[in-house]
């Protein structure tokens, strides 16, 4: 084998700090990227994009609306104008579910918000600041655990009453427990990393800790935990209206649908179909999404 | 003789970037009661290299996707899983780096020792309760009748590698594979721990296939080192040859870079500039020419051959052609110390 | 290296409470420092090291007061930290600084380099808008990065790479000390030595103090100018670091220095060692007397009854041990 003369003259070394080569990705980026991947989540966003445009698009296309009521047609089986039938009072079912996703969706994002603030909160202190406080905090949150979730919320909404801002509030207030001990337990396991001790040795305030370092850090499992928890809450409001503690008429919930339309089951099955299965549907887009963020954000490291 | 052989074996590891070349072209002898010291950086390829010979690589997304690794004559890169599972643990035994995650917290010493005896050889439990009794009791730990009612969480850290041992060695293994087996341990456990090695090297006619990033730990125990970066082999020699008259210079810079316990006076460390590189898309020439301080023209374009210096001791370094300029591991010291 | 003290640690204790539990009223605590005691010039480095467990780093981290001490005082110059008010240990601060060990835990994931390393100067008001943003490049480039790093996520980064941005943090409030909680021992040995390079170069350049923690002793030997030896909580010989090596003291010092592997076949092979028995009591309840009779291959009947005072063995060599 020959080789060219100057095979062998030394290089010359220019370059003094060192250059990244792959691109440049933030753990965002990451994230995404494995989440498209996963085929089963990738669906259930699919389906929820379109049962969002269906609860808020197709009301503008449908020509009934949900409330008035048509006595001529009553319980008519699913036609070409009504495809999913009508009512015992003669309502469009499609028009209906549409309006009922809505309040669903509504109620699962809506309550979700509301246990993540004081979850956040809740657990965020908890966590921080630990010690007696923290104990305190815990047993409290264990007594409400031990009152069985159902029992619980039942209570409220007959003491509170029906109606829809009460589903809210009750909601909220039941599932931020679980948000609070999950926030708590991220903030404990992370308040010894050396990154939160490096900024101690910096003189950061408790807030700055708190909000730029610990929470930050949580996000990922936060995320996971409300995409979970969205699904629990509107099957509870479904359950509420249908033994008829939830949206009062004229307002519609799917779970209220599906309880009008138990009483005709015999004869005229379509009227519970629909909207449990828009119930079925929506609870399981909603549960492999959560499922693949959870996989998107898994804690182990980049390769 | 030799007991095992791998030659030009290359694993891969498929990513979403692309392909990651953790092992390639790696070809390598252990022969029958021997030590061999495999020695690099973490990233080297020197983990995955045991890993595919246990076959132990995760596929997706990992492959062996070339090359031979015969035991004792039989290639095993291509016995079905089965057979494979035979040849773990009784005629390859293994000992990982941490002996905290290796030991199944929830079962006894004793079961967990007996289980392998009686899965591979096929003995009652009775006997394989002695057998194990027998094997702690020469790794060192007294009382092991009462030991092998206990958990592992009663052990400490040594104790648990100590185990680990025993159990590797039980089936009477023809080759021992140590990954790190003293990298999660104390200096003074690590010491009992090599005592044990060596003591239990010339008792039992195993072959030992060290794993490690320290030079200390193989400069006592093995009687040949392999040097590794990069996914590929860069030297190999007799342990005289490495430490002594090394020609790679990736050995010389992991040889400079340690402080010697012994120096008298206190000279600079000479490090290795930058990072190793990366194997996703692993530089076209040699993979070392980027941190070399001899690089010359060749080294970025064409991967080197291996030159063999004597009968054991090879190396895979442009320098090594005869029309290269001299440069040797004494050279460089002189050259610095004007500098 | 001048003869002005910059730290004096005086009979610092650290002891955690076990939380056993509501019911348990049992007081247990780990006995994590047991009272040591040193001094730290300027531009000095002084060593500390021992085995996992032996409480060095809960060491660095009460000095720094990441730990409130149980008792005993460290006096940053002339003023024991321990007294100081919260505004008052903000100036401490700036003059005290810690590297830490782990450089995959030791910065914040969701930070870009450039916040990591301006958030000590956020927190000091040291510098805003352009100022800050040169001063943020310019400790890039002091640990041999360079501005293009600063817009990127530390995942992206090798271990040698993140602890320099680790260095760069503690230098950006321009310090006197640095406490290096083990910097080094997560890294491989090539990357080893740059850091290790890169922390004398500092230190020359800007008149740094260290206090450098480590349970690898040829490493400590190499950078440190005197040793302190850690066993269970205390401090068992304290004196040069060649001194140390050439002519140590203290048993479990000869039985370390033992242990670690030298780099050289014909050294390896010849040498005999000492070989410690077991392993380190646990600092839940320690051993009486000496802590380290249980281990110590001369240990005597007295040892087990008193404990052994630091004593001078000349030149400043401090050995505790009854046997001196």
């Amino acid at each position: 084998m020959s080789l060219p003369l100057d095979s062998f003259t030394p290089l010359q070394r220019t370059q003094k700090t060192d250059a990244i080569n792959r691109p440049s990705t933030t753990l965002w980026q990451d994230a995404r990227r494995r989440f498209k991947k996963n085929p089963l989540a990738m669906g259930g966003l699919i389906v929820l994009i379109l049962i969002c445009l269906f609860g808020f698009v197709g009301p503008f296309f449908s020509h009934f609306n949900y409330y008035s009521n048509d006595l001529s047609h009553t319980l008519n089986p699913p036609s070409w104008v009504h495809p999913f039938g009508t009512d015992e009072l003669g309502r469009d079912i499609l028009t209906r579910a549409m309006y009922g996703t809505q309040i669903s969706l509504a109620i699962g994002f809506g309550s979700v918000l509301i246990n993540l603030t004081i979850g956040i909160i809740y657990g965020g202190i908890s966590g921080y600041v630990g010690g007696r406080i923290d104990n305190l905090m815990q047993r409290f949150i264990d007594i409400i655990f031990s009152v069985p979730d159902m029992l619980y919320v039942i209570l409220l909404m007959v003491l509170l009453g029906s109606g829809l801002r009460n589903i809210f509030i009750v909601l909220g207030i039941e599932y931020w427990v679980t948000m609070a001990r999950i926030v708590r337990g991220q903030i404990l396991t992370m308040r010894e990393q050396e990154f939160v001790l490096a900024a101690r040795t910096l003189g950061a305030s408790t807030p700055r800790i708190l909000f730029k370092h610990l929470l930050p850090n949580t996000v990922g499992q936060i995320i996971v935990v409300s995409a979970l928890q969205i699904p629990a809450a509107i099957f509870m409001e479904a359950f509420l209206s249908f033994i008829g503690l939830g949206v009062q008429p004229p307002l519609v919930s799917l779970g209220y649908m599906a309880a009008e339309g138990r009483g005709n089951i015999p004869g005229y099955a379509f009227a519970l179909i629909f909207p449990a299965a828009l119930i079925a549907i929506l609870m399981l887009a909603f549960n492999f999404i959560g499922d693949g963020l959870r996989d998107a954000f898994d804690p182990k490291m980049r390769k | 003789m030799a007991l095992l052989e791998v030659e030009n074996l290359s694993t891969s590891f498929y990513t979403y970037a692309g392909e990651v070349q953790s092992v390639s072209g790696v070809s390598f002898h252990v022969d029958e009661g021997e030590a061999v010291g495999i020695v690099g950086e973490s990233g080297c390829g020197k983990s995955v290299t045991v890993q595919s010979i246990m076959r132990l690589i995760p596929n997706p997304p990992g492959k062996i996707k070339n090359g031979q690794i015969r035991l004792a004559g039989r290639d095993l890169v291509r016995l079905p899983e089965k057979e494979m599972q035979k040849i773990r643990g009784k005629e390859i035994g293994m000992i990982f780096q941490d002996p905290m995650t290796s030991l199944n917290p929830v079962l006894t010493i004793g079961r967990q020792m007996t289980e392998v005896l009686q899965h591979h050889e096929g003995i009652g439990k009775n006997e394989a309760l002695g057998r194990a009794a027998k094997y702690l009791t020469m790794v060192g730990i007294s009382n092991p009748e009462r030991r092998l009612k206990q958990y592992p969480h009663e052990f400490s850290g040594g104790m648990r590698q100590r185990v680990m041992i025993a159990m590797a060695l039980l089936c009477n293994p023809k080759l021992l594979i140590a990954d790190e087996p003293t990298t999660a341990l104390d200096v003074t456990i690590q010491a009992q721990i090599l005592e044990l090695m060596k003591d239990l090297k010339d008792k039992v006619n195993t072959s030992i296939i060290l794993i490690t990033h320290d030079l200390g730990v193989v400069a006592g125990l093995c009687s040949r080192i392999i040097v590794m970066y990069g996914g590929k082999i860069v030297e190999m020699g007799s342990t005289q040859d490495i430490f002594k008259d090394p020609r790679h210079p990736y050995t010389w810079g992991l040889l400079k870079s340690v402080p010697r316990l012994d120096a008298s006076k206190r000279s600079k460390l000479v490090p290795i500039v930058g990072s190793p590189p990366d194997l996703l898309n692993p530089p076209k020439g040699c993979g070392f020419a980027a941190r070399c301080p001899h690089a010359m023209k060749i080294c970025e374009t064409q991967p080197p051959a291996y030159t063999d210096l004597n009968e054991k001791h090879r190396a895979a370094c442009w320098l090594l052609h005869p029309d290269a300029p001299k440069v040797t591991f004494n050279g460089i010291d002189e050259k610095e110390a004007r500098s | 290296m001048s003869n002005e003290v910059i730290l004096e640690v005086n009979n610092l204790v650290k002891h955690f409470p076990i939380n056993e539990g509501f019911l348990s009223r049992e007081n247990k605590k780990v006995h994590a420092v047991n009272g040591i005691s040193f001094k730290l010039h300027q531009g000095e480095t002084l060593g500390l090291v021992g085995e996992s467990g032996c409480g060095k780093s809960t060491a660095g981290r009460t000095i720094i007061r990441l730990y409130e001490a149980t008792s005993g005082e460290a006096k940053f110059m002339g003023r024991n930290i321990y007294d100081l008010s919260k505004k008052e240990m903000m100036t401490v601060r700036r003059d005290m600084q810690m590297i830490f060990q782990d450089p995959y835990a030791s910065l914040n994931p969701r930070m870009t380099v450039g916040d990591i390393i301006g958030e000590a100067l956020d927190i000091h008001h040291l510098a805003s808008g352009q100022k800050r943003t040169n001063r943020i490049y310019e400790l890039l480039e002091t640990v041999g990065l360079n501005s293009e790093h600063a817009n990127r996520f530390p995942h992206e980064f090798s271990g040698g790479q993140r602890q320099r941005i680790g260095i760069a943090r503690a230098l950006a409030v321009n310090p006197k000390l640095i406490i290096c909680d083990e910097p080094i021992s997560a890294l491989d040995v090539s990357i080893q030595a740059q850091i290790v390079n890169m922390l004398e170069e500092l230190q020359e350049q800007l008149g740094l103090t260290y206090l450098f923690i480590a349970h690898d002793l040829s490493m400590v030997k190499h950078i440190s100018h005197r040793i302190a030896v850690m066993y269970l909580g205390r401090i068992v010989e304290i004196t040069t670091s060649q001194d140390l090596y050439d002519h140590p003291m203290h048993p479990y010092t000869q039985a370390l220095l033992s242990a670690i592997p030298i780099p050289d076949p014909d050294v390896e092979l010849k040498r005999s060692r000492i070989v410690l028995e077991g392993g380190v009591p646990s600092p839940i309840d320690p051993p009486s007397g000496c802590y380290f009779r249980t281990r110590c291959p001369k240990a005597q009947q007295q040892c087990a009854q008193t404990t052994p005072e630091l004593k001078d063995c000349g030149n400043g060599h401090l050995v505790a041990c009854h046997l001196v």
